[in-house]
């Protein structure tokens, strides 16, 4: 039986790149500065890199128990919230999830923008560039699922092959001695280290509103945990490396530690790296917004048959409008309201529609039972 | 009769006034044939479109003694003429397609309600001489395809002896009437490609077909892209390999090319002669070759976005040099590029419309002249020139024309969104080519196949020319029916020659 037309639909490896694109985000970039004193591990953060990825991996484990167990037509974010929560409870649900997709495309959009004024164009105006953007992202998303995968694709190819072999220059400078004394923090730092940190996996949650598209959706587990342990690697391979190159001292005051170090880079026809991973960077935050965007689309086109593509449009100008009217300090704010949100989703709804799915009826299985 | 919406309505309704029509012009001939004393027939035809050899010829045979005096009907006509594909109809459509398409018109006199039709058309004034001009090897058959569709699918049946290799012809072309052959070789092409091929095809609303490259964008997936979605050759090598892959190979009558489809992006980079090279070498071509597009989509926008915007990330050594030699140009990087940039376009464009011996002169006066006498007058920089005439080199490295053209399109917008938002400008150039490719399809199959949607096994024949002991399989991602293309000879351990060596 097949549900969807290939041609709307991806394979299960395609997974892999969703995930990851959703799991590494603009925080490579300075997540190293979270876990600085009075709060945070140092040294030790990648014990909570290590601990933020298990726990991700053990959430999206019941992600897939969740999805499995529903029958295979309505295995989505948004019928699981009307299963298990009403019609009245489950559109609120629904609702949420669809602004904090939207919240989140426009954090990073922000954040974005914010780097790009930093490092690249002090004094650009940039409302031209946020239009520019918007209307890549129009174009990423009104190709559908497929262009959306695609640029996922491609922006996860472009991180390894354009900032993973840059790493190579950065190694003579680099002083282990910097990571000892190891183990030399308390219990609370740890915790608050890894809760600071596990806010760069939140956005784990798109599984959910990704699964239908996916044939074979239950072989793409594979792909998602090994997108959570490539992703994990990347943040630990910057972890040490920003904690070798710099001293404390200095990570103090660097806010941006990994385009820092890899400022340093000299090739003998270019040097300041930095500026091309930022301009390179583009092509991973357009990926990360579109599934967002796509998600929201689609999930209120399965409530109220709202037709995406308008949809998109009404998404794209609300963005455009709250970017040309916001404030200089609503970045941090926003940030962190995204972040506790999707604290409470990711850590508190999970596990609840979990143990919900466990108690109630197995859909999944009866379906399958139905089939063969 | 003949009410297609391209012309004005004739409305002939009587075979009387289609000969009137005719008669109008000069070449329309008319003659009484006198076979024997019993009957006459009268016979029409266009002496411009008749070979007069044949026409001779079938005037001998019908004087045959032996066999004239039998002839009393247009079906015993019919019988005893030595041409293979006359008929007899009184359909006034086929018989006005008929005659201008080259076939002789008999009636029998003061009788006119059937009509015979022989083929005797003339194929004056093509040309035979097959060379591949514009797809040019060094190493490798040299044959290309003419302007006659005859011989075009005479020249793959030769090399294609199988029956599975099916020819199917199809009219399109209200005014032209242009045959068009569709081949693919059945068992090995998928159908469902087979059959959307020949189902758009046949949709085409279209008056005067004259280059199968015409029908490429009548049946493409989308109108709105410089990349060619379906690969157009000249090459006969080039159209076998590609229907022994699994695709679908179509040409026009009055063309010498073949548009082969689904085509992906990676079959614009390949080469046969990739295949009559050591793979070591053809991987290594075809290396070049993508590097080079990538330098030429690239170079001349980084040199804008870096002097505009980011000097800083040039070494000072280099930026050293940079400075001396723009030091008295007074312009800004980008008009300096776009201008250069336009001069290659436009030596590119005379040359092609010039004849070669004149191009020549054409192309010393403006690449060489040209060139130094604008560093001389400070109005652009060395560097510029070295910069610009590379790209210009490179993007010619793709073995189809089609695919360099789009090439050296994209680089203009690139360049001014270098100007504008420098190395961010390019980026969003970058994703913008990145998305656009990954939406395109070619006859309903993805463009960037086996990258995206990536599909391992058919990597090893793109980046490099994998070795034939891997290409036994034909690519998964044409979907074909029959996956084996050869078998590979069982792997023997080959021992090394310091484990063999000593005394017998």
């Amino acid at each position: 039986m097949k549900l969807m037309n290939d041609k709307y639909s991806v394979s299960p490896g395609n997974v892999f790149y969703l995930m990851y694109i959703s799991l590494v985000g603009i925080g490579i970039m300075n997540f190293q500065q979270k876990m600085i004193l009075p709060n945070g591990s140092e040294n030790d953060g990648w014990i909570s890199i290590i601990i933020a990825a298990l726990l991700i991996l053990l959430l999206t484990k019941m992600m897939y128990v969740v999805l499995a167990r529903q029958d295979i037509k309505k295995a989505s974010l948004v019928h699981i919230n009307l299963r298990y929560f009403g019609r009245f409870f489950g559109l609120m649900i629904n609702w949420i999830f669809i602004l904090y997709f939207i919240l989140g495309g426009f954090v990073w959009f922000q954040t974005y923008i914010q780097v790009i004024q930093l490092w690249l164009f002090p004094n650009v105006n940039v409302w031209p560039l946020s239009l520019l953007i918007i209307s890549l992202i129009y174009y990423a998303v009104s190709g559908g699922f497929q262009s959306i995968t695609a640029i996922c694709f491609w922006g996860t190819l472009l991180l390894y092959t354009f900032i993973l072999p840059q790493l190579y220059y950065i190694t003579p400078y680099i002083r282990p001695s910097n990571l000892l004394p190891m183990f030399n923090h308390n219990l609370s730092q740890y915790f608050f280290t890894t809760r600071e940190f596990s806010h760069e996996f939140i956005s784990c949650i798109i599984l959910l509103a990704v699964y239908p598209f996916v044939q074979n959706p239950k072989k793409s587990q594979k792909w998602a945990f090994i997108a959570i342990g490539a992703s994990a690697l990347i943040y630990l391979i910057y972890f040490f490396m920003s904690y070798m190159y710099f001293s404390l001292g200095e990570l103090k005051i660097t806010l941006w530690p990994t385009l820092s170090f890899i400022a340093m880079i000299e090739l003998p026809v270019l040097q300041r790296m930095e500026y091309f991973i930022v301009a390179v960077f583009l092509l991973k935050i357009l990926a990360a917004i579109s599934i967002g965007i796509w998600a929201s689309c689609h999930s209120a086109k399965l409530m109220h048959s709202i037709r995406p593509s308008r949809f998109l449009l009404v998404i794209l100008l609300i963005f455009f409008v709250c970017f040309i009217f916001r404030e200089p300090s609503s970045t941090a704010i926003l940030q962190d309201f995204y972040s506790h949100t999707g604290e409470i989703l990711v850590y508190l709804y999970v596990p609840l529609i979990f143990i919900i799915s466990l108690i109630g009826k197995n859909s999944g299985k009866t379906e399958a039972k139905g089939n063969t | 009769m003949s009410t297609s919406p391209s012309m004005p309505n004739d409305s002939i309704s009587t075979f009387d006034q289609f000969i009137d029509l005719c008669s109008r012009s000069n070449d329309f001939v008319t003659a009484n044939l006198n076979i024997n004393s019993s009957c006459t027939f009268i016979a029409h035809y266009l002496k411009t479109l008749v070979d007069q050899s044949h026409l001779e010829q079938l005037i001998h045979s019908l004087q045959n003694p032996h066999d004239a005096h039998e002839i009393k009907s247009l079906d015993q006509l019919k019988q005893y003429n030595p041409f293979e594909g006359s008929f007899v109809t009184n359909d006034l459509d086929k018989i006005e397609s008929s005659v201008f398409g080259g076939f002789l018109l008999i009636q029998e006199e003061h009788k006119s309600d059937a009509f015979l039709l022989i083929p005797i058309t003339g194929k004056q004034g093509l040309r035979t001489d097959n060379d591949t001009d514009v797809e040019f090897s060094v190493v490798g058959p040299k044959i290309g395809f003419i302007e006659d569709i005859d011989t075009n699918v005479h020249l793959v049946r030769m090399q294609l002896r199988t029956p599975r290799l099916i020819v199917r012809e199809l009219t399109v072309g209200t005014i032209s009437k242009t045959k068009v052959v569709m081949m693919y070789l059945d068992g090995i092409a998928n159908p469902d490609n087979v059959s959307m091929m020949e189902a758009r095809i046949r949709e085409i609303e279209f008056d005067i077909i004259l280059d199968t490259t015409q029908l490429d964008e009548l049946i493409t997936d989308n109108h709105n892209t410089p990349f060619p979605l379906f690969t157009t050759s000249e090459r006969r090598d080039r159209v076998v390999f590609a229907l022994i892959s699994g695709q679908i190979a179509v040409s026009t009558d009055g063309s010498p090319y073949f548009i082969t489809g689904p085509s992906t992006l990676f079959d614009f980079f390949l080469s046969p002669e990739d295949y009559y090279l050591p793979w070591v070498l053809g991987s290594f071509f075809r290396v070049i070759r993508i590097t080079g597009v990538v330098f030429s989509l690239f170079a001349s926008a980084l040199y804008v976005a870096l002097l505009t915007h980011h000097y800083e990330v040039i070494p000072k050594e280099l930026l050293g040099r940079l400075i001396y030699s723009r030091q008295n140009v007074p312009f800004p990087p980008v008009l300096e590029a776009l201008v250069l940039e336009a001069t290659v376009e436009f030596l590119r464009e005379a040359g092609a419309r010039l004849p070669s011996r004149i191009g020549q002169t054409l192309g010393i006066v403006g690449g060489v002249i040209l060139g130094q006498a604008a560093v001389d007058a400070a109005l652009t920089s060395n560097i510029l020139i070295i910069v610009v005439s590379l790209s210009a080199l490179t993007s010619f490295v793709t073995p189809i024309y089609k695919m360099s053209n789009a090439i050296r399109f994209i680089r203009f917008p690139m360049i001014i969104l270098a100007a504008m938002w420098g190395l961010f400008g390019i980026a969003v150039g970058l994703s913008f080519l990145l998305l656009h490719l990954s939406r395109l399809e070619s006859l309903g199959s993805p463009y960037t196949v086996p990258f995206f949607p990536l599909r391992a096994k058919d990597l090893n024949d793109r980046f490099i020319r994998a070795p034939f002991s891997l290409t036994s399989n034909r690519p998964g991602y044409l979907r074909p029916p029959f996956l084996k293309r050869y078998e590979t000879p069982k792997k023997q351990r080959k021992k090394s020659k310091i484990d063999e060596e000593g005394y017998v």
